[in-house]
């Protein structure tokens, strides 16, 4: 067959290119990959050590440059500093240099950390230490860690979103030909914060991963299975640069990138993307919309009449299960507790008012006067991780910790697709930075730091899912049974 | 709640319930349990259904239980216990027998014939499952331990039994009394008769006994989702102060006792009907003669009430011994 012998040829090809490349690679580098060693002595390797390690910390310090040899160490950003503290950091560095030179004379002694610069243009507070200074490295002990500040707390997570406000819709900055506009579209509206909460945000990026499949057409010489995984995956890099993707969205995606490589090789491009979209349309129905219906079902047997029930926030499926309850014709009231910035309580508020259910508006503060006339507290999860842990919106867990001190039971409503494999025990290793408010003024002295989830170790009675209602010790059992 | 109206009942279901109250003849004093009776119902409902599909079979079934439940609820069967474990044990027949169908390839007839042949375990099953629960659980029981039990159970008295006979351990039993229906004097005879040296006390010094006892064993009614368990009105207490004090508390409970059920406290339970709380049997026979039904007295006879996982050690069951949070995930393989 023709095809086959092209292919062949193709090989060929290339092979013979390859061994082209090669032979004129080592015509240039007789030393093959590896550069010869510079020979360094025992004093040049040190300072070069002490220069990166420097480097390294003044990287750090957000807005300064690196300094150019060991001795600017102590004098931290004097790079781009005023007449008056450059006369007063130069005099410093002549100290300092003297005390280097005593340091480094006798190591015995007992020296104290070099003397605190006062400098206006690090954001630093005025007690704080610079940082371990690299060329007092020879002291017998190590110098007292600078103050923890809730920027270095949470500096291994992505710099917050600041929501763009823009009229025109801005294409991000390097398109390849496979994002398509509703990608760009969907990326907006992430990073705008007009779509928020887990179940929302995942319908949305599966609607827009439909549009992407149906006019996707694979290329003449591309496997349809691979190259429209590669065409998703670059459309899914784009969406998560606009904001992080929640647990929902990533187990979404995941499943969807299975239903793409199973597309086998003769299959009609048509059909395929038929069944692809057909797929999609049962998750969004069954596994998220219908999951909720179940879990307002279950839930709803825990609610009784003459009942008031605590919720935190807005949540699909505990919309739903007052919705049920209501339809059940049982007689109760909810208190909504709502937290600052976003206060999502307010469209749960809205909601119940149509209802005509009795509510309870109230912040964060008073949760302990309302709690102890609460018969049970509801709220929704963001994800559920196979230790127990609930990760949920930031507020929670202190909801959760307050109800405990009261002996109120907790319940969660989680749908099984949400359930990660991952665990955590806290909510600083992973988590997303919410963006300073515009009432927030920024002072040299104060910082804002805000964080998007909550992590809930314990405190919970039980997680209600489209299963029943289960403990929080059997999330990894379900993880198994769903395999 | 089965508060069931005093229709009446449909012809099927009365042999149903003539059955169960023939297995139930003098249950308390024999071996068999009121779900095991139950089951032996059901499997009865099968040898006469005419059902030809699985569907047509479990409406039947489906209507056995609600009969069954019905008699629990109106007439005085369970004692003075709660009708879960009639419920559970029906559910799970039922669970049992939808399984087998899948498991036979979904073939009706091959499905009933394997159900009926294996349906003569069910016959013993009180029996054997008792047994490997004493097994499991006699191993806990250690030379010279002052064990703390509450009323009769003929789990926990059957464990208790096979330490002091088969393995030749010699210890001690404190004992509830167990009110109302007083099940700690017949357990107390029970041990007597097994050469187990015990003593009575009552309900109330649960706190002042509990210093003495080693560990506390305890019956249960249901096991609950959570790896709780709902059994007679004081082990709820019971299981505080032994966790106050640091004293084991284990739960000796067969596997048909897995009830579907998730209570969130005390009052997530179902409500059951029971006999009026008399006040005689007092040291002080005035109390006798105090009228009880004035408007403002209320008389509450509880008589279950429920433990949650955090006061249980272990449980002892037909399965093994587990760890409260393993019940969920028994429950989850069974039904899921």
């Amino acid at each position: 067959m023709s095809t086959e012998e092209e292919k062949e040829a193709e090989k060929a090809r290339k092979k013979a290119e390859k061994a082209k490349r090669a032979a004129e690679f080592a015509a240039k580098n007789p030393n093959g990959f590896s550069k010869p060693k510079e020979k360094l002595s025992k004093a040049e390797r040190r300072a070069k050590q002490e220069a990166q390690r420097a480097a390294k910390e003044d990287k750090k310090i957000p807005g300064k440059k690196a300094p150019t040899n060991a001795d600017d160490c102590f004098a931290d950003g004097s790079n781009s500093s005023s007449q008056e503290t450059s006369n007063m950091t130069s005099n410093n560095t002549s100290n300092n240099n003297a005390n280097m030179a005593r340091l480094s004379s006798s190591p015995q002694t007992l020296a104290l950390p070099p003397p605190i610069l006062n400098n206006s243009n690090s954001n630093r507070k005025q007690n704080t230490p610079p940082r371990k200074s690299s060329t007092a490295s020879n002291l017998p002990y190590s110098q007292p860690p600078s103050t923890v500040d809730a920027q270095s707390l949470f500096s291994h997570l992505s710099p917050p979103i600041k929501p763009v406000v823009t009229k025109t819709l801005s294409p991000p900055p390097q398109t390849s030909k496979s994002i398509h506009p509703s990608t760009v579209t969907l990326c907006n509206s992430y990073s705008r914060f007009s779509i928020t909460g887990s179940n929302s945000r995942c319908i949305a990026m599966l609607e827009c991963f439909k549009k992407i499949i149906g006019d996707y057409e694979p290329p003449k010489d591309k496997v349809m299975s691979m190259d429209l995984t590669r065409v998703l995956k670059e459309n899914f890099k784009v969406i998560t640069e606009s904001r992080v993707h929640s647990i929902s969205m990533g187990n979404a995606f995941t499943f969807l990138k299975n239903l793409v490589t199973k597309i086998k090789h003769n299959e009609e491009t048509s059909a395929a993307k038929e069944n692809l979209l057909f797929a999609i349309d049962q998750f969004i129905e069954k596994t998220v919309q219908f999951a909720s219906d179940v879990i307002a079902k279950e839930g709803s047997t825990k609610v009784k009449n003459g009942d008031v029930i605590l919720t935190y926030g807005c949540s699909t499926s505990v919309k739903k299960l007052f919705a049920k309850a209501l339809e059940q014709g049982k007689d109760f009231r909810v208190i909504v507790v709502d937290g600052r910035p976003e206060l999502e309580g307010k469209e749960m508020l809205g909601y119940l008012q149509e209802l005509g259910i009795h509510v309870t508006y109230v912040g964060f503060n008073s949760l302990s006067y309302v709690m102890k006339e609460v018969s049970l507290v509801l709220y929704g999860a963001a994800a559920l991780l196979s230790n127990g842990s609930v990760v949920c919106r930031v507020g929670a867990n202190g909801v959760t910790l307050v109800a405990g001190a009261y002996r109120k039971p907790v319940l969660v409503c989680c749908e099984t697709y949400k359930f990660s494999k991952k665990v955590q025990i806290d909510a600083i290793t992973h988590n997303e930075l919410t963006p300073q408010p515009e009432e927030f003024k920024s002072e040299p002295n104060s910082d804002w730091v805000g964080v998007k989830y909550d992590v809930v170790g314990e405190g919970v009675a039980g997680i209600v899912t489209e299963f029943g209602i289960v403990p929080t010790t059997s999330v990894a059992v379900i993880l198994r049974e769903m395999e | 709640m089965a508060a069931l109206s005093p229709s009446p009942l449909s012809p099927e279901v009365q042999i149903v319930v003539a059955d169960l109250l023939n297995f139930m003849e003098g249950s308390e004093h024999s071996d068999v349990a009121l779900p095991v009776a139950a089951m032996k119902v059901m499997l009865n409902v099968i040898k006469r259904s005419k059902a030809i599909t699985m569907t047509g079979l479990l409406s039947e079934l489906e209507a056995a239980k609600t009969g069954m439940l019905g008699l629990a609820a109106s007439k005085d069967i369970c004692g003075f216990r709660s009708h879960i474990p009639l419920q559970s044990g029906c559910e799970l027949f039922m669970r049992y027998v939808t399984r087998s169908f899948y498991e036979m390839s979904s073939d009706f007839e091959l499905c009933i014939k394997e159900v009926l042949l294996r349906g003569e375990t069910f016959a013993g099953m009180s029996l054997t499952a008792r047994q490997s629960i004493a097994e499991h659980g006699c191993e806990f029981v250690r030379e010279g331990q002052v064990i703390l039990t509450h009323g009769y159970s003929r789990v926990v008295a059957s464990l208790l039994k096979m330490a002091a006979e088969k393995q030749k351990k010699n210890f001690s039993v404190i004992v509830l009394e167990g009110r109302p229906e007083g099940g700690g004097a017949r357990a107390a005879a029970v041990y007597a008769e097994a050469n187990i040296p015990v003593t009575v006390v009552l309900d109330s010094a649960m706190g002042y006994a509990m210093e003495k006892a080693d560990l506390v064993i305890v019956g249960a009614e249901g096991v609950v989702e959570n790896g709780g368990v709902v059994n007679k009105i004081g082990t709820y207490a019971l299981g505080i102060t032994a966790k106050a004090l640091n004293t084991p508390f284990y739960v000796a409970a067969e596997s048909y006792k897995f009830a579907r059920l998730y209570p969130l406290n005390q009052a997530d339970l179902p409500r059951v009907e029971t006999g009026e709380l008399r006040f005689a049997d007092t040291t002080t026979p005035e109390v006798e003669e105090i009228d009880m039904k004035k408007d403002l007295i209320t008389v509450d006879n509880c008589v279950i009430d429920y433990t949650p996982a955090k006061y249980i050690t272990l449980l002892f069951t037909d399965l093994g011994v587990l760890t409260p949070s393993a019940i969920s995930d028994e429950l989850i393989r069974l039904y899921a």
